[in-house]
């Protein structure tokens, strides 16, 4: 990374169960947050320590440079079979993985991974490493070109896995999608954690949000032009239903 | 209405024999027009935008942008030049890794002599906000400011019609405002039509008119008031309405309110405050 630019900065941080939100702005070292942890990348000092034996998988943000098998099936088969899966072994937990993703092995097995669309990629790589039921996952934008279907299955996987025991961080610009699966958040600026705390009440907090460059969630963003334009909206909404409750708890609406 | 910018009629189109990913899509655009195309993930957005500058070759049908005839093979040039693509991922796009020669490939490749391309770049650069850049890395540049050049790259050779495919995915919400802004102004500075792929429905509600399209067909067209407040038609296209809906639905579950949704916050804003 070099010395005069250093994507991370003496960064010190625990990960343990749970699923925590990696947010910043591009070029805030989230990246190679992840890709240090996954140890795609050497850090230039400090060290990384996995507990336990288990697997760190690494969702990349961009899948096409995840992909280096000519077909769906390989590359979703990849991992297992070099654990010494059998085949038809490592096939059912390849379909099982893409099933979660909304996809049907059967229909992409013999494509190439480089002919799918944009979001089914996305949704191929993201199968590939849940496949592995990695006790470390991170995923890098895993809801980018998403749509809501997909994105909805993205997200119940990552709760899934979470819920499984696995470790989950998800480095994203999305504030919607952290609202619904995060616990935690951690902000990056420059290479150095800002922020650190509960992920529903940061992300509510849309004035402090904006003050660490990010955009609150969209819950959020709508409670505090509410409330510019003089309607009382009490307490933090993330959410369109507990933004509906929050209006009718103010009295702004009968 | 004058003539339209862009005449899609009948437009089908195979990737492989018997799996259409277009069937039969009629499409007018206006000039000028800001037409957002929503749909869910293979329901044939991309496969549209990609006719409509010849980076798909048309099948079946009759397509017509900027009075171009996408079928005759001796004016795929022109069209591209009437109609230019900006790409979800910004690394992608870009053919030289300084911004001034990246921005002025355009013009030049159409033909455009050095100094008329050098123009064409600086107007571009200061379109999208980016003056004094010309010697700047594009790697170097956060996302917002490479779909910028990417933006500006496509400004130079003056279209009729620009294409975004999901243009703000991979950049960050700063960048995604940055480039919003860079493209109404273009639209507002230099007439042109833009038609827009995306998944944000917040996006989509400040647009003309919201395409839905569902299967390889379009499912339904309007004004987004009409379009967006259909939770309906949205779910049956694999969509949600933004977030202004969602809360109105709320609010009339709760017995508050009544009447049509706003689709937008400032809509909920003014529908709350009036």
């Amino acid at each position: 990374m070099g010395e005069k630019n250093p994507a991370l900065v003496d960064v010190s941080i625990d990960f343990e169960g749970g699923v925590t939100g990696l947010m910043g702005k591009t070029g805030s070292g989230k990246t190679s947050l992840l890709e240090v942890m996954a140890g795609a990348t050497s850090p230039d000092s400090g060290r990384v320590r996995a507990q336990g034996d288990g697997e760190i998988g690494l969702v990349f943000q961009l899948p096409e440079r995840q992909f280096f098998e000519p077909t769906v099936e390989r590359e979703v088969t990849f991992g297992l079979r070099e654990h010494g899966l059998s085949a038809s072994c490592a096939r059912e937990r390849a379909a099982h993985a893409l099933a979660l993703m909304g996809l049907d092995l059967a229909e992409l097995a013999g494509r190439s991974p480089f002919s799918l669309s944009g979001g089914q990629q996305r949704r191929v790589a993201i199968a590939s490493v849940l496949a592995l039921r990695p006790s470390v996952l991170l995923l890098d934008e895993p809801t980018a070109g998403l749509d809501p279907r997909a994105r909805r299955a993205c997200l119940d996987a990552v709760r899934a896995a979470a819920g499984e025991g696995a470790t989950v961080v998800i480095a994203s610009h999305d504030a919607n999608a952290l609202t619904e699966v995060a616990d935690r958040l951690v902000v990056l600026e420059e290479g150095r954690v800002t922020l650190d705390g509960p992920a529903p009440t940061l992300l509510a907090d849309a004035p402090l949000m904006r003050a660490h460059g990010l955009e609150p969630a969209c819950a959020a963003r709508a409670a505090a032009a509410l409330r510019r334009a003089g309607i009382a909206v009490p307490g933090f909404p993330l959410t369109a239903e507990e933004l509906a409750d929050a209006l009718v708890r103010g009295g702004g609406v009968s | 209405m004058g003539e339209k910018i862009v005449v899609a009629r009948g437009v089908s189109h195979a990737y492989a024999p018997g799996r259409p990913t277009l069937r039969d899509v009629a499409l007018d655009v206006a000039p000028g027009e800001f037409v957002a195309i929503v749909g869910e993930n293979g329901s044939g957005k991309t496969t549209l935008a990609r006719h409509l500058n010849a980076l798909i070759q048309l099948q079946e049908g009759e397509l017509r942008v900027a009075g171009i005839d996408a079928a005759d093979p001796t004016r795929v040039w022109e069209l591209r030049r009437a109609c230019g693509m900006v790409f979800q991922n910004p690394e992608n796009q870009f053919v030289s890794s300084v911004v001034g020669e990246d921005v002025a490939f355009g013009p030049l490749n159409f033909g455009a002599g050095e100094k008329d391309a050098q123009l064409a770049t600086a107007r571009a650069l200061a379109s999208v906000d980016l003056v004094g850049f010309e010697r700047r890395d594009v790697h170097a540049l956060s996302g917002g400011q490479q779909q910028r050049v990417a933006l500006a790259g496509v400004l130079a050779s003056e279209p009729d019609v620009i294409v975004l495919d999901e243009a703000t995915a991979m950049i960050d919400p700063q960048g995604r405002d940055e480039l919003v802004r860079a493209v109404l102004s273009a639209r507002a500075e230099r007439g042109a039509t833009i038609v827009w792929i995306t998944h944000d429905m917040e996006l989509a509600a400040r647009a003309d008119r919201v395409v839905v399209m569902r299967a390889g067909k379009i499912a339904a067209a309007g004004a987004p008031a009409g379009v967006l407040a259909d939770r309906g038609l949205l779910e049956s296209a694999g969509l949600e309405p933004p977030l202004a809906v969602r809360v109105w639905e709320a609010l009339v579950r709760r017995g508050a309110v009544c009447g049509a949704a706003p689709v937008t916050v400032e809509g909920l804003v003014s529908a709350l405050c009036g």
